[in-house]
């Protein structure tokens, strides 16, 4: 009764739930762009503050999704823009954010007295059949005590960045450049991508680059050239060229006041990335030891900096040169009841959390993955495979981060064994908020609530 | 009261233009004493036009006496001009006008383009021809027409299925082989993903670029990935990639390494006009200036990127003028005069590696062809447009008379030459196909230097899958 009435008038009932149900209405069969194309023409028509843009939109598209948009809307709402990436979402951020670092924080950032909701970026994904590297990637996942960098152990190693010329903003690079001059340890103009990719083209030539980023929450404009380019400049050349030599430094974490902008742990973005390595120190002697094994390492490298352990963290450290290996977690205590699972300054929060979990009875076995790719998958099966139960705990937001493949590879190589689910205890959902950081951080007394929940499960 | 003596033609002027007596005094030699001032003097003061009814000088009563005060005493680091006023920033000195100005959007002349040979082949001055080597200007010649040969008959193989996707140089043989012919071996060479010429002239064979379209085993990129994104450690090429312009900062460090090692070489990096807006290009231009690195940015400027034109694309004069903006030395050249871009690209080389600087050259040009075989260019310009520049302003049939003209070559070693390399390009494409693929572990290779456990399991795994499923697998792949 209900569809024949559908036919006659044309409109959708409400259904027994109450919600309508538009998409069971009868249509004729089309493919994906043209049903895209079709949602841009009723985007368009029916709001007329709608607008299309991008690389070649205008004559349809190299996929067709927007053929005959411009024809019937007009150049001033469909139209080309030219070739940039960054400026075309930046664009649209701007233009969102008069209707009504950037989209994701827009509304949030600003107390929602601003917001760019209106912004949609489209981007065809995934696997074409002949698309190789660039046209087939399905993008739905997105110190401290400074080690002394040995520059003369290496032919021609390079450091350079914004402001590392007077020791950087966190005095890392303190007296490098007087040491070893201008030409080998210098400022760089304030520019990610162009310090990454002039860091890819020392390093291929044979160089030791290490780049730093001031704070890894600026890392984003250089994700092209280290997601692009870097982690696959040896697999696309058939190894005829590599860019091994690069290292990319780069400060994370909480900080206690940084806010949005400098507290960010993206860590999990390039966890992503087949081709390069994701490494984060948990300490002065470990910084020091996996920084030399990182800059040494041929491939390239991303080297998180915990800043919150800049200078709190005071540690016995040998003078000499030395190197830690790489791809290898280290199990810190040893304990027969649970596994936690974490790195870089998190490590210190668990770690107080085993105490208190130990005056309980319980005992706690910790391991400082070190090495976020390629991971140690071998020590933490061993360890879950003897306690049973495994938590993990990182500063980044808890939907898809990098404890979330953790979790997945873990149950899949031990789920008889397990207990009890995986416990997750990460920052939350929200971009990293000021006042509110205390709320959202992950701390030794939410994680210790976790571990009894998950031992008593 | 001296003063008034000193500027008499300024009193008369004053006292034509009916202000006030003791307007005079703003238009004298007033000498500051920059050390017991906080700020100048205010700047109003010796304006030769100001809009505001009261005098200012009334207003400015006490600092302007305060000024008097200190005219004799010799402390003087600045001379305050009755027009200008120059101060130190830190950029350097600056000349302060009290005249607002814009700098115009555009220049008043636009840049001049050079070329040697005019559309049909005819030297434009003959006083000024640049000297090129008979050797090279026949092996530019033929290079040229190897690649309109080679492009023609592998865009046919992918009309015909035969490989999935090529992209044309048609209407770029100039600007694609004659800045190879500028070069030396030892310049380092980033491309974009149109030169294929510049590895053409050094050697790359014929049989390479279809080992690579065939991704076949003798790929130097072992199959993975897309046609035309080939590399050349040893002609020094490096490996194309796709997304656009990102090879540009990358070039910048790889010319730093040659400065470091201060070796007579450049690095020279091409992209197309499209690829002059990503934020890439002027990270790297910009970087370059700085570093001071000597480096090559050879723009194609061809007037189209896919279907935007250049009105869409930018609103400068061109490329070239944006090099001064970086402060770095720009020309503009005829990409489709090969004799132009020769000496143009030659004569960059030189500055590029005496000076230790970055040279920006704009190659005015035109892509005949499609986008690529997965683009249909007629959608988005008209057809005589695209036959127009086939023909008209083809620059293998241009450089074609000026050779023959020379007696340096003929009709009929014209015809011979083409057969012969049609031919060629046929056998390479005949073996290319009959070369197996290159074996499966050479996916989960070079990832890494070393390969990690977690790609060596997954090999394991995909073994097994294609043991149970082997026609959910290509066949012609060797496992």
């Amino acid at each position: 009764m209900a569809r024949n009435l559908r036919r006659v008038c044309g409109l959708s009932l409400i259904s027994r739930n109450g919600k309508r149900d538009l998409s069971t209405s009868e249509g004729k069969p089309i493919n994906l762009f043209s049903a895209i194309n079709q949602a841009l023409h009723i985007a368009l028509d029916s709001d007329p503050r709608a607008y299309v843009f991008g690389e070649d939109v205008g004559f349809g598209g190299v996929f067709r999704c927007t053929t005959g948009l411009a024809d019937r809307f007009g150049k001033q709402r469909v139209f080309n823009t030219p070739l940039c990436e960054q400026g075309i979402v930046g664009f649209g951020i701007g233009l969102a954010a008069m209707i009504v670092n950037e989209a994701a924080k827009f509304r949030y950032r600003s107390g929602n007295q601003f917001n760019c909701g209106g912004l949609t970026i489209r981007a065809p994904y995934g696997a074409v059949g002949h698309g190789e590297h660039y046209h087939s990637q399905s993008p739905e996942a997105f110190f401290c005590h400074v080690p002394r960098i040995k520059l003369y152990n290496v032919l021609f190693a390079y450091v350079f960045g914004e402001d590392v010329g007077f020791g950087g903003v966190f005095r890392c690079t303190t007296g490098l450049a007087d040491r070893f001059g201008k030409q080998r340890v210098f400022n760089t103009p304030l520019c990610e991508q162009g310090i990454v990719g002039f860091g890819i083209g020392l390093a291929a030539m044979g160089n030791r680059a290490i780049a730093e980023i001031q704070f890894a929450d600026y890392i984003y404009p250089a994700f092209d050239q280290i997601v692009n380019e870097a982690a696959k400049f040896r697999y696309r050349s058939g190894n005829q060229f590599n860019c091994g030599g690069l290292t990319i430094r780069a400060p994370y974490g909480a900080v206690g006041h940084g806010g949005h902008y400098h507290s960010q742990s993206p860590e999990a973005f390039f966890c992503h990335v087949p081709g390069i390595k994701v490494v984060i120190p948990r300490s002065p002697r470990q910084a020091k030891g996996l920084l030399l094994s990182s800059i040494r390492d041929p491939n390239p490298v991303v080297f998180f900096e915990p800043k919150w352990l800049y200078r709190l963290a005071v540690e016995e450290v040998p003078e000499h040169d030395y190197m830690l290996p790489l791809s290898e977690a280290e199990v810190i205590r040893e304990g027969s009841d649970i596994t936690l699972v974490g790195w870089g300054a998190q490590l210190s929060v668990m770690e107080e959390a085993c105490v208190e979990a130990e005056k309980e009875g319980i005992s706690c076995e910790l391991i400082d993955l070190s090495t976020l790719i390629p991971w140690d998958k071998e020590t933490v099966e061993a360890s879950v495979s003897k306690t049973g139960r495994l938590l993990i705990s990182h500063e980044a937001p808890v939907t898809g981060g990098f404890g979330a493949e953790i979790s997945a590879s873990i149950v899949e190589r031990c789920f008889l064994r397990l207990e009890a689910p995986v416990a997750r205890i990460c920052g939350l959902d929200t971009p990293f908020p000021l006042v509110f950081e205390p709320f959202y951080m992950p701390t030794k007394n939410k994680i210790l609530d976790a571990i009894k929940s998950t031992v008593n499960y | 009261m001296a003063m008034w003596i000193t500027r008499p033609r300024n009193i008369t002027h004053h006292l034509k233009t009916n202000i006030g007596f003791l307007e005079f005094f703003k238009y004298q030699r007033i000498w500051l004493r920059t050390s017991s001032y906080s700020n100048p003097l205010p700047s109003n003061l010796i304006a030769k036009n100001y809009g505001s009814t009261s005098p200012p000088l009334l207003r400015d009563w006490a600092s302007f006496f305060t000024a008097r005060r200190y005219k004799s005493e010799n402390a003087a680091k600045q001379v305050v001009d009755e027009e200008k006023q120059a101060l130190d920033f830190l950029g350097g000195s600056v000349t302060f006008t009290s005249d607002l100005e814009f700098i115009s959007e555009s220049p008043e002349k636009k840049v001049h383009c050079y070329r040697v040979l005019d559309d049909n082949g005819y030297p434009i001055t003959s006083t000024r021809l640049p000297q090129v080597s008979n050797e090279i200007t026949m092996k530019m010649y033929r290079d040229m027409v190897t690649l309109q040969i080679m492009d023609a008959i592998f865009y046919e193989a992918q009309r015909q299925g035969r490989i999935c996707f090529y992209a044309t140089t048609t209407g770029e043989e100039a600007v694609n082989i004659a800045p190879a012919a500028a070069l030396t071996p030892h310049d380092v060479i980033l491309p974009q993903y149109r030169e294929p010429g510049v590895l053409l002239w050094r050697g790359f064979t014929l049989q390479e670029f279809a080992n690579q379209l065939f991704a076949n085993k003798e790929d130097y990129g072992k199959g993975r990935q897309m046609h035309v994104h080939y590399g050349s450690n040893k002609l020094n090429c490096f490996t194309m990639s796709a997304p656009i312009a990102t090879q540009l900062p990358q070039a910048v460090g790889a010319a730093y390494s040659l400065k470091m090692e201060k070796k007579d070489a450049c690095a020279v990096t091409f992209c197309g006009d499209g690829g002059t807006s990503e934020g890439d290009f002027h990270a790297a231009l910009n970087f370059a200036a700085v570093m001071e690195t000597p480096i090559l940015f050879i723009c194609r400027n061809n007037g189209w990127a896919i279907s935007t034109p250049l009105s869409e694309q930018f609103r400068s004069d061109g490329i070239a003028v944006k090099g001064q903006a970086y402060g770095i030395r720009s020309t503009q050249v005829d990409g489709n005069d090969p004799l132009a871009v020769y000496t143009a690209v030659r004569a960059a080389r030189e500055m590029a590696i005496v000076e230790q600087r970055p040279i920006l050259i704009e190659a005015l040009t035109y892509r005949v062809g499609h986008h690529s075989t997965s683009d249909d260019s007629t959608k988005y310009r008209p057809a005589d447009e695209i036959e127009f520049w086939r023909n008209e302003r083809n620059p293998v049939a241009r450089f074609r008379k000026w050779i023959e003209r020379n007696g340096w070559w003929s009709e009929k070693e014209d015809s011979q030459f083409r057969i012969e390399v049609r031919q060629q390009v046929m056998q390479a494409i005949q073996a290319a196909e009959r070369i197996e693929k290159p074996p499966l572990s050479e996916m989960f290779t070079d990832v890494y230097d070393q390969t990690p456990s977690n790609l060596q399991e997954q090999e394991e795994m995909i073994r097994e899958a294609i043991k149970r499923h082997p026609k959910d697998y290509p066949s012609d792949l060797p496992v």
